[in-house]
């Protein structure tokens, strides 16, 4: 009965944390689409503001996709990376949790994005979101180098980030967003 | 010269490109799997205009996207650049209408970034 257990007590933790959305496994551009769905569904029937809605959502699609476009490709099917995502509802509002593997050869751009996000105010991010649209470059993994600046300012800044070596290949990268709620107002 | 029409799907816009008619759209939610690949067709659409002799007459292009990824903003940026081109250069009159939802404050705010960066005036159109 033991395996059962522990199926149980991973339920009951996501349950008490609230996690309305959990996935693991692997992160396809279908896996996306699903996550997607069930999430924007989830969010709809919450009754929050449709600001609140639509920036879940918008927060939702760049970490989803930094995980397919910057996780370790599976050896069997390159289109295809490993993750962990949770999308949670807190008091305030709601909670992105995201994990990816990410090769160490491929992380001087990251933590390059972490240290700006990190460093620089709204404000500021804005201009270097404004600077990377006016001049920026697609890079070959098919993103814009904005996804995270994008989803600090989004997010009002409260964001934060763990990036830490798994094995000398490989590291692991944390992300956590918080969305809080709008107050719900009567349109005059 | 060619209409390009690419058909709706949940995750890329609704677009027409057709000069003839005078028909220049794009509507949905857009965040394509491969961006280069999506957005390749319709840039060289635009680069195509170049060439055709323009009508002084103005054309509106509508954007009515509910939502696009960071990756695509690039590109709806790059559309504007060409547009902006097209307008100065070649004696088009395309006229960009920033069509959004009444409440969506956050993509009425990036039509007004677009707006600022390019340098070509929007109509904005709340629905």
């Amino acid at each position: 009965m033991k395996e059962s257990n522990t199926t149980y007590k991973m339920f009951e933790t996501m349950k008490q944390h609230k996690a309305m959305v959990t996935y693991h496994g692997e992160f396809t551009f279908e896996s996306i689409n699903n996550i997607l769905l069930y999430a924007r569904r989830d969010i709809q029937m919450r009754n929050v503001q449709k600001r609140t809605s639509r920036k879940v959502y918008a927060i939702l699609v760049e970490a989803l996709e930094n995980i397919l476009r910057h996780g370790v490709e599976k050896e069997y099917n390159t289109r295809t990376t490993d993750g962990v995502f949770i999308l949670y509802k807190t008091d305030q509002g709601f909670t992105i949790k995201t994990g990816n593997l990410i090769k160490n050869e491929d992380i001087s751009k990251l933590k390059a994005e972490i240290k700006l996000v990190s460093e620089k105010n709204i404000t500021q991010l804005k201009e270097a979101y404004r600077e990377q649209l006016r001049n920026g470059a697609i890079s070959n993994k098919g993103g814009a180098g904005i996804g995270l600046i994008d989803m600090a300012i989004k997010a009002n800044k409260d964001l934060t980030f763990n990036l830490f070596e798994t094995d000398p290949d490989t590291s692991f990268f944390e992300l956590t967003i918080n969305i809080h709620q709008e107050e719900d107002t009567i349109a005059a | 010269m060619n209409a390009l029409k690419i058909e709706k799907t949940t995750y890329t816009p609704d677009v027409i490109l057709d000069i003839d008619n005078k028909e220049l759209s794009f509507r949905g939610e857009c965040r394509p799997e491969n961006v280069s690949t999506y957005f390749t067709p319709i840039v060289d659409w635009f680069e195509n205009l170049k060439s055709i002799p323009p009508t002084s007459e103005k054309i509106p292009v509508a954007f009515n996207l509910d939502y696009f990824n960071s990756s695509s903003a690039k590109y709806i940026m790059d559309i504007f650049f060409l547009i902006s081109d097209i307008n100065k250069d070649f004696g088009y009159n395309l006229e960009i209408v920033w069509e959004y939802d009444e409440d969506d404050e956050d993509v009425y705010e990036a039509g007004v970034e677009f707006q600022d960066l390019s340098g070509v005036m929007f109509t904005f159109k709340s629905l």
